[in-house]
């Protein structure tokens, strides 16, 4: 450990001033024994804290925390596209903007076509890959690598060119409601019906995101020690009594943190809806993020701002509370 | 102490946001003048340009546009041109209004009509200067929403007009006449399905947002109604003759003439060329589409081109055209205009139009035999003559999405064209059309 | 078991071979026959000589390249410090930053592109890859997931070596680093995903094309005056998948393995 013996970094005074090794507890906090002592560690854990954030908190201040001040800033007033040349010439309006955002029709719209969008799409896609996880944990022994990768490359597809191709497959004569001909079954207009248009965006979302939750699921499940696992199966209980009662529970920490990106991910849908409907038909697919950013696209870019810290509020919330009701029990 | 320290550190949290965005707010509050509309007053004169002339074309223009304007440096030999060619519209935009916010704009833009009232509304865009072209040269639909409040800001530069192609030699073989008037539209439709040559005679598609607003303006025009007020100031979306246009428009639907979901997303030229849609309204590039599906010149043996049918009132046809801009904070002002005036004399205009497929602005350009002898263009021409643009209002794009959207309630039957009309107008009034 | 994996792979995989087969198809056929599940031809590969030799993918290809190489770097290390240091160094304000991280990965992007841009602007940096790398340097939920696993690493090394007289910074380089080995696969993994399919920041920065990535030269490539061109764009979206692909089977198992241990308290 010769490495260790050289000081590199920290105050000289560190090695003195360290209380005896009894003062150290499992959490890492240092108890001082002498209120000089408390100062000078303190001091020192301060600074060379600081120094470690140091980037991460000049990046994003000057990248997203000033941004987003003057993004609010900008909420509070009337501004519009024709006053970006000279932003100070707007009215302070203080909450007048959110009120017009909060009442409007549309965008009531968009939080309903939102909401369908998390409770359709997060169930589904947490479930389906909770599922394939499973199977590719326990289920099979070849070819491991062969299906995680094929079920990650949804998530690398260009959102684009995946698109095109839904927009392309769920036309009213297009291959998807021809092979459902084939099963006898006449499939609807899944993009020109408005009822029927949310599922098939929303099953865009789904696709994309599943390889992404299996992944976080193997790694969950792969952290399940092998006694557990034995044990429960000694128990007599058979495989989906297991999942049920040990596996699930066990998962929990997971669990919430795939849940709430999730959620957080599809509150925010953008791509899907903005590429394969423009929102339609009937603004039935039009989510906040796309309402937002249309609201900007047509110069009215208070409602925009407005619009988009409502949809950071709503955010935030649901996620609070997913961190409450998932939170692991002990 | 600790709750000290605590008590602190969420009061600065709070404050120091708080502070920043309050000194951002102070300087706020508008000034009762608007802000001066001001041309670049820059003077353009007939010497050789000089400087470098950045460009940002939107991708579809921006392709050809790269190498053609080497023509433009070769008879300006001290003029570099750098076009760089960028996503279209709503990331263009996007980008032009971060690049107007912050002051870092292109000399040169190019902007499509349908789009650009919106973007003249930032400010960033400088007028055109007196006498740098005559106005006269221009088709007048290709000119019109160049000009917002009384000045133009930007150059025609292509147009086009959307048309009405039918399948002329299954009409023929059918025994019938392509449909010149509203009634003739029902006539035409029955004859083909009758005969077996077409599943719908009419393909009108909807979903297309503020474009199907803007087929939709050609019935409206066609009974004598308007969207707009006749000083251009307000919304009148539900006035009777616009109503009745829509009604007429259902009618195709309820009729069985036409079906909402024929054709969608790629399935026009499939489905004309199959029959299943026996004629489709659309711009010049459709020909172009069909034979590049179903080999050269097949455009030619199997379709025809009318002017969009007429209405008791009059006959219009959808027109666009794409148009240039020079940017307010433009570093080379002098030899941006003197590229866009380039763009605009009939030679230019006509090597474009070989370039690229952009029809040309300039009337005169269209006598060139590689334009006139072709028939196909001959109702595109006339489309442009009679036909009318879209409102050019700022608030085109979102109240034509609207109209759009009413009017697919109307296609599919769950709107009466009266409550549809009734909603957007509602709903585009909140709006207004942008117009001080 | 298999029977059902196959079953829903070959599901997932369908709009996938859509885009794989689609990319060697020619513009005529799509529009002849936008359904058609195979290319008249697979030896029909212009689509993707023409993203090299026209559209300019040679160059935006080493432009993504450059930017999510540094994003990469400056995450392992930027990110990996702070989340050190939020998860095991005491110090005033470290809740603050987390929640100022979190926050972070919440906020829409419309929201903030403008003035983003004009801090870019005042800076000096337009069209630079500079700009464009600068945001994604140091990524939130880089920091997040690096905080999580610091978390699961056992205070009483890092303690031991502290009272040895160690500097936190050798503390962190020495034994922290090597005990995150998957977290940092993990980070390495996200951010290059992240940082490559980049759109809307790198088109505001650009002034010209010389800064384009690849997304950004894939939205020019497809566009055409009144349409798409969809094989080239299906021919860009391989192109520009393939090197996430070939780092995602690369990482994979340190990936897997590292999500596991992320001290998912």
């Amino acid at each position: 450990m010769a490495s260790l013996d050289t000081r590199v970094g920290g105050p000289v005074t560190r090695r003195s001033s360290a209380p005896p090794a009894s003062a150290v507890t499992s959490s890492g906090s240092q108890r001082p024994v002498s209120p000089r002592g408390q100062k000078r560690l303190s001091f020192s854990h301060n600074r060379i804290g600081w120094i470690f954030v140091a980037p991460l908190v000049i990046i994003l201040s000057l990248f997203t925390v000033l941004p987003a001040v003057i993004a609010l800033a900008m909420s509070f007033t009337d501004i519009g596209a024709a006053d970006l040349r000279d932003p100070f010439a707007v009215n302070f309006t203080a909450f007048d903007t959110f009120i017009q955002v909060l009442t409007d029709q549309t965008f009531l719209r968009a939080l309903f076509n939102t909401t369908l969008f998390v409770v359709i799409s997060v169930p589904l896609t947490v479930g389906i890959a909770f599922v394939l996880a499973l199977i590719l944990n326990n289920g099979i022994r070849r070819l491991k690598s062969f299906f995680r990768a094929a079920i990650y490359l949804p998530v690398i597809t260009n959102i684009v060119a995946a698109a095109v191709i839904w927009q392309y497959a769920f036309t009213v004569t297009g291959p998807v409601n021809a092979g459902l001909e084939t099963l006898s079954i006449h499939g609807p207009n899944w993009l020109g019906d408005p009822v029927w248009a949310v599922p098939t965006v929303a099953a865009l979302g789904i696709w994309r995101n599943i390889g992404t939750c299996m992944i976080f699921f193997l790694a969950g499940l792969q952290g399940i020690p092998e006694e557990v696992e034995e044990a429960a199966s000694m128990d007599g209980a058979g495989y989906w009594g297991r999942v049920l009662h040990m596996t699930i529970p066990l998962l929990r920490p997971t669990t919430l943190l795939v849940m709430i990106l999730m959620t957080v991910s599809f509150l925010n849908i953008f791509d899907e809806p903005y590429l394969v409907t423009h929102g339609g038909p009937l603004g039935s697919t039009q989510s906040l993020a796309l309402w937002v950013y249309e609201q900007f696209g047509y110069g009215n870019i208070a409602p925009s701002m407005a619009g988009s810290f409502i949809l950071l509020a709503l955010v935030g919330i649901i996620a609070a509370v997913q961190f409450r009701v998932l939170r692991p029990k002990h | 102490m600790f709750k000290k320290s605590k008590l602190r550190r969420s009061a600065l949290i709070v404050t120091v946001p708080l502070l920043t965005a309050t000194l951002l707010l102070t300087g706020c509050g508008r000034s009762g003048g608007t802000a001066p509309a001001g041309s670049a007053s820059v003077s353009v004169d007939d010497s050789p340009a000089t400087g470098t002339v950045t460009v940002w074309a939107q991708a579809g223009e921006g392709g050809p546009l790269i190498d053609f304007v080497k023509g433009f440096e070769k008879e300006n030999p001290d003029v570099k041109v750098k076009v760089t060619s960028l996503p279209a519209n709503t990331a263009f935009d996007a980008k032009i209004t971060a690049a107007v916010a912050a002051g870092t704009v292109p000399d040169v833009i190019n902007l499509y009509s349908q789009t650009q009232s919106t973007l003249f509304r930032t400010g960033g865009i400088a007028t055109v200067p007196d006498g740098l072209v005559d106005s006269a040269t221009f088709f007048p639909s290709s000119y019109e929403p160049t000009v917002d409040k009384g000045a133009a800001y930007a150059v025609p530069w292509y147009t086009y007009s959307q048309v009405l192609y039918y399948r002329a030699d299954l009409a023929k073989k059918a025994g019938v006449e392509p449909p010149k008037t509203w009634q003739d539209m029902k006539t035409f439709a029955k004859g083909m399905q009758d005969a077996g040559a077409a599943q719908y005679g009419l393909g009108l598609g909807i979903s297309w947002d503020q474009y199907s607003a803007q087929e939709l303006n050609n019935y409206i025009l066609g009974n004598g109604g308007n969207l707009l007020s006749a000083d251009g100031k307000t919304w009148t979306i539900n006035d009777p003759k616009n109503v009745e246009a829509l009604d007429f428009w259902g009618s195709l639907f309820a009729d069985g003439y036409a079906s909402p979901d024929a054709p969608q997303f790629l399935d026009v030229v499939p489905f004309l060329t199959s029959g299943k849609i026996a004629s489709y309204n659309n711009g010049p590039w459709l020909m172009s589409w069909l034979d590049g599906a179903n080999g050269k010149g097949w455009a030619e043996e199997h379709i025809g081109a009318v002017l969009p049918p007429a209405g008791p009132a009059g006959q219009s046809a959808g027109v666009g055209s794409g148009t240039l801009a020079v940017m307010k904070a433009a570093k080379n002002p002098t030899a941006a205009w003197k590229l866009v005036r380039w763009m605009s004399k009939p030679e230019t205009q006509l090597a474009w139009y070989k370039a690229s497929g952009n029809l040309p602005a300039v009337q005169s350009a269209w006598d060139d035999p590689s334009i006139a002898d072709n028939s196909l263009l001959d109702a595109v021409k006339e489309g442009i003559k009679i036909g009318h643009p879209v409102p050019a209002v700022p608030t085109w794009g979102q109240v034509g999405g609207i109209i759009g959207q009413q009017m697919e309630r109307v296609a599919r039957g769950s709107a009466t064209a009266k409550e549809a009309l009734d909603e957007a107008q509602s709903q585009a009034a909140a709006l207004g059309t942008g117009t001080k | 078991m298999y029977a059902l994996l196959v079953v829903v792979v070959l599901m997932l995989m369908l709009p996938f071979a859509w885009v794989l087969f689609g990319s060697f198809k020619s513009q005529g056929e799509f529009m002849a026959n936008p359904g058609a599940w195979l290319p008249e031809s697979f030896a029909f590969v212009q689509n993707y000589v023409v993203l090299f030799t026209e559209k300019g993918f040679g160059p935006f290809l080493v432009n993504s390249l450059i930017v999510s190489a540094a994003a990469v770097a400056g995450n392992l290390v930027f990110s990996s410090m702070a989340g050190y240091a939020l998860a095991k160094l005491k110090f005033r304000g470290s809740k603050i930053i987390f929640i100022a991280v979190v926050g972070a990965m919440t906020v829409p992007y419309v929201a903030i592109f403008v003035p983003q841009f004009l801090v870019i602007v005042q800076m000096g940096l337009v069209d630079t890859l500079t700009a464009i790398i600068l945001p994604v340097l140091i990524m939130p939920i880089a920091v997040f997931i690096m905080r999580q696993f610091a978390l699961g690493v056992p205070d009483e090394l890092l303690e031991a070596a502290r009272i040895e007289g160690a500097g936190e910074f050798r503390i962190f380089f020495r034994i922290f680093l090597p005990l995150v080995g998957p977290a940092l696969a993990t980070v390495g993994i996200l951010t290059f995903m992240y940082s490559w399919n980049y759109f809307l920041w790198p088109l505001i920065v650009a002034q010209s094309s010389s800064v384009y990535t690849l997304p950004v030269g894939l939205a020019v490539a497809s566009q055409t005056a009144n349409t798409t061109a969809f094989g080239v764009l299906l021919a860009g979206a391989m192109v520009v998948l393939l090197p996430v692909l070939i780092v995602f089977l690369f990482l994979q198992r340190y990936f897997i393995q590292g999500v596991a241990t992320t001290g998912l308290k």
